[in-house]
């Protein structure tokens, strides 16, 4: 497929990304946030859950479907047990729940002995959501369900490297431990993953309003 | 497709991933009560490390001090007895003057003996060596404001708990108690069922 803006050879994403989920403050102020957390700060832990659960939640519903919340809970169960024994800045926390919630995701499939949900195919979404207002749609409620859906339907490898970087917010390093591969492999996988989307978008008539032609 | 159409879709991808990566929904929040259940518990879990020396030296205070208002008790109990009985301790005893009304001396070891199956036979056994027990209860009340849930914990007042048959009965016990010592004296020590029947 011919290039495609929003996203480059290397895999880089140039979506609005950090910018979206709980208006990130700035990122030393995010580190304070940790700090006071991990020292025990309630009010600072219920801010860094504020801001990570949605994102392990999105990321959880793509490898679990509808057990997302309940694998959720547990990890971070795990998360609070655990954090006084982080080391890290708030990129370095997002990679650890990450790694926390995928492990707990994996137990889960395994105990259930269950393969990670597979919806379908990606021509399976007709659309997200019909909203009059395509602009709106994008960032209420069903535009981001029904986004998590399409992404939903990629191969699990380009879903999880999609999600990792644009939902969670890992740089692709962080993603490549996250999923214990090389940062190449994830890098690879996202950009088919947003290819494929684009793809899809492209093939798929706007919901609610017809392009003016 | 066209030109257009390809935009249209990249535009759309960028609308894509915005709207998976949008601000957090109410509902993705249900499980906050539950986390902060979990921060708080594992806070706690991991407290008492640091703060071991602190609670048993605190600990101890506590027994010392119930130690020191029980003997303080025990030695004001005596001298109740020995008011009562009008000898006091390193005062030679004038032997049989006691008239028989005043029956306050022999009838605790008799209660024992003569009623061993009453129903209040707990408070009996408590009852005998009452002086140590007003201790506790004194000590046990007045450090009721500050710290009465602890109390229950501290070992010292483990023989005022059995005594009362039980934590819960020991308000009551001691309120009987120490009623008893300060409403009528010429009942003074030992007998704080004997109110109750």
């Amino acid at each position: 497929m011919r290039s495609a803006a929003g996203f480059g050879d290397g895999g880089e994403i140039s979506v609005p990304r950090r910018a979206t989920i709980r208006a990130s403050t700035a990122d030393t102020s995010a580190d304070d946030v940790l700090t006071a957390a991990c020292r025990g700060d309630e009010d600072a832990f219920r801010a860094l859950y504020r801001d990570v659960q949605p994102r392990l939640l999105r990321y959880l519903r793509v490898l679990v479907g509808a057990d997302a919340e309940d694998v959720a809970s547990d990890a971070w169960l795990h998360i609070a047990r655990d954090l006084g024994k982080f080391r890290g800045d708030a990129d370095g926390f997002r990679g650890w729940t990450a790694t926390i919630a995928r492990n707990r995701a994996m137990d889960h499939l395994r105990s259930q002995q269950r393969r990670p949900v597979v919806h379908g195919t990606l021509d399976d979404l007709v659309e997200p959501a019909g909203q009059e207002d395509t602009a709106q749609a994008a960032v209420d409620s069903a535009g981001t369900d029904a986004a998590l859906a399409l992404i939903a339907r990629l191969p699990k490898d380009q879903a999880e490297a999609v999600l990792l970087r644009v939902v969670v917010g890992l740089d692709a390093k962080a993603a490549a431990k996250v999923l214990g591969k090389r940062p190449g492999a994830v890098r690879t996988a996202a950009h088919r993953g947003l290819r494929a989307l684009a793809a899809h978008l492209d093939a798929t008539p706007p919901p609610g309003r017809t392009p003016p032609e | 497709m066209s030109d257009h159409g390809r935009r249209t879709g990249n535009d759309r991808l960028s609308e894509l991933l915005a709207a998976a990566a949008a601000p957090a929904r109410e509902h993705e929040l249900a499980g906050e009560r539950a986390a902060m259940a979990a921060f708080r518990d594992a806070r706690l879990a991991t407290a008492p490390q640091r703060r071991r020396p602190w609670m048993l030296k605190t600990a101890l205070a506590n027994v010392l001090t119930v130690k020191i208002a029980a003997v303080a008790a025990a030695a004001a109990g005596g001298i109740a007895l020995a008011a009562a009985t009008g000898t006091l301790p390193g005062q030679p005893r004038e032997e049989p003057v006691l008239p028989t009304s005043t029956n306050v001396v022999t009838t605790t070891p008799d209660t024992t003996k003569t009623k061993p199956s009453t129903p209040d036979e707990k408070r009996d056994n408590g009852a005998a060596p009452s002086p140590s027990l007003k201790g506790l209860c004194q000590a046990y009340t007045s450090g009721a404001g500050a710290e009465h849930g602890k109390a229950h914990e501290n070992p010292a007042f483990s023989a005022l708990i059995m005594a009362a048959g039980g934590a819960d009965a020991v308000p009551a016990f001691c309120a009987d108690l120490l009623a008893d010592k300060s409403g009528r004296s010429d009942n003074a020590p030992g007998k704080p069922s004997r109110s109750n029947r």
